[in-house]
């Protein structure tokens, strides 16, 4: 929670796709299947442009406030009255998505795992690793995310290439005019879940280099884009889109059926090793939005003593957020898609047009 | 419960504990309302576990099925 704490744009973008990659492996999948069938795995070739776009209205932004964090551009375009309202309810809406995914991260392991494991012991494990790391602060989180950034591209690979005997051509096509609608309605959530950027931009205050993030973003996001449409391919090409839309967690499925002359078998653990660095990383980050918002609407200069209670207060609510993994689901197609949409596409852009109105930006 | 307020407890006593020693009046202020909070939703949900979810009322807000 220092200030003076600096990450690099790679850095930023290294977190940015490590806490991509838990809400993807689990819902984009089954979010293309259930919209665009067999076509679905064309979806985030569309879901590119919304990215791009956002991340061209942040390397303006951050033009005009040179070494000035998004929150810092909401109280001058806004100013300070409808600033606070607006970072009031960003902490309202991430806090609903931390509680969400924590609890995604305690149904995966039942599902995975062990169902008859306590749940209890998963989240508190996992909450004191968040401590331990947002207490040393962004350079700490940052590090670990780009150890964690080589392990899980790694493995995917690895899973990638001994899934490949499985992808059935026919599970991926035919693909027509006829789906463009589809497949624009498949993006929309990917779209979503690929915003979580802006909430990176809250600390972009403590990158150093970010007069490169259009060139060194655009790199990531075609790495982010060309991986997702693998994993699409991998995950509806191996059990198609039937499995894919109604399955929990589909890319887990795909990777069960992985087999290689019976020799390479149940490389699931792979998986789990992914979900539980990847949930982590998204936690912490979340977190630490968190905390810094208030640090600023409360004007304090550090907040590392409200960790402890924060992380308390959010073991109970991801209790309470839901009971069942299909509350989950439907929280996640029925409120959570529209909810990342407004929060890290929409307003930022807005932002940028009332600072363009005002002279602003 | 019992568990809930003394694990709060600790870590409130703990945490204010240093915030006293350096004298940070709005930091104490912070950390005693967002203390207060944590243990007013501990109690609301450790109450009664199986209350209808936040989800689940949040559908039945919108009046949407699951």
């Amino acid at each position: 929670m220092e200030t003076r704490d600096k990450i690099t744009v790679g850095q930023t973008l290294k977190l940015f796709l490590c806490l991509c990659f838990s809400p993807a492996i689990r819902a984009i999948p089954a979010f293309e299947a259930q919209f665009a069938k067999q076509a679905g795995w064309v979806a985030p070739m569309v879901a590119f442009l919304p990215l791009f776009i956002l991340i061209f209205t942040f390397d303006k932004l951050f033009t005009a406030y040179q070494n000035q964090s998004y929150t810092d551009i909401i109280y001058d375009i806004l100013g300070k009255f409808f600033g606070n309202i607006l970072l009031f309810i960003y902490v309202v809406g991430l806090s609903i998505l931390l509680a969400l995914y924590t609890r995604y991260y305690t149904a995966k392991l039942s599902i995975a795992l062990t169902a008859t494991s306590r749940m209890e012991l998963n989240i508190i494990v996992l909450m004191i690793i968040v401590y331990l790391v947002l207490r040393y602060g962004l350079v700490i989180m940052a590090r670990m995310s780009e150890v964690i950034f080589v392990i899980i591209n790694i493995s995917f690979c690895i899973i990638f290439i001994l899934s490949m005997n499985n992808i059935k051509i026919d599970n991926l096509i035919p693909i027509s005019y006829l789906d463009i609608i589809p497949i624009m309605r498949a993006s929309y959530p990917i779209t979503g879940l690929w915003s979580y950027f802006t909430f990176l931009c809250f600390f972009a205050d403590r990158i150093e280099d970010r007069q490169n993030l259009k060139k060194v973003g655009t790199k990531y996001v075609t790495y982010l884009v060309i991986s997702t449409i693998l994993l699409s391919i991998m995950v509806i090409g191996s059990i198609g889109y039937s499995v894919t839309s109604r399955s929990p967690i589909p890319f887990f499925v795909a990777v069960k059926n992985i087999s290689l002359f019976g020799a390479i078998e149940r490389i699931e653990a792979i998986v789990v090793t992914q979900w539980i660095a990847t949930d982590f990383i998204l936690i912490a980050v979340f977190l630490y939005v968190i905390l810094d918002i208030i640090k600023r609407i409360f004007c304090v200069d550090d907040i590392r003593y409200l960790i402890k209670i924060s992380l308390v207060f959010f073991y109970l609510f991801s209790f309470y957020i839901a009971y069942t993994i299909f509350e989950l689901r439907q929280f996640s197609i029925e409120v959570a898609t529209h909810l990342n949409f407004i929060l890290c596409f929409v307003i930022p852009i807005v932002i940028y047009l009332v600072g363009k109105i005002r002279k602003k930006v | 419960m019992v568990k809930f307020i003394l694990t709060v407890s600790i870590i409130y006593v703990n945490d204010i504990a240093r915030l006293i020693r350096d004298r940070r009046i709005k930091d104490i202020w912070i950390l005693t309302l967002f203390t207060i909070f944590t243990i007013i939703f501990g109690i609301f949900y450790l109450s009664d576990p199986y209350r209808e979810s936040f989800i689940g009322k949040l559908f039945s807000l919108i009046k949407e099925e699951y």
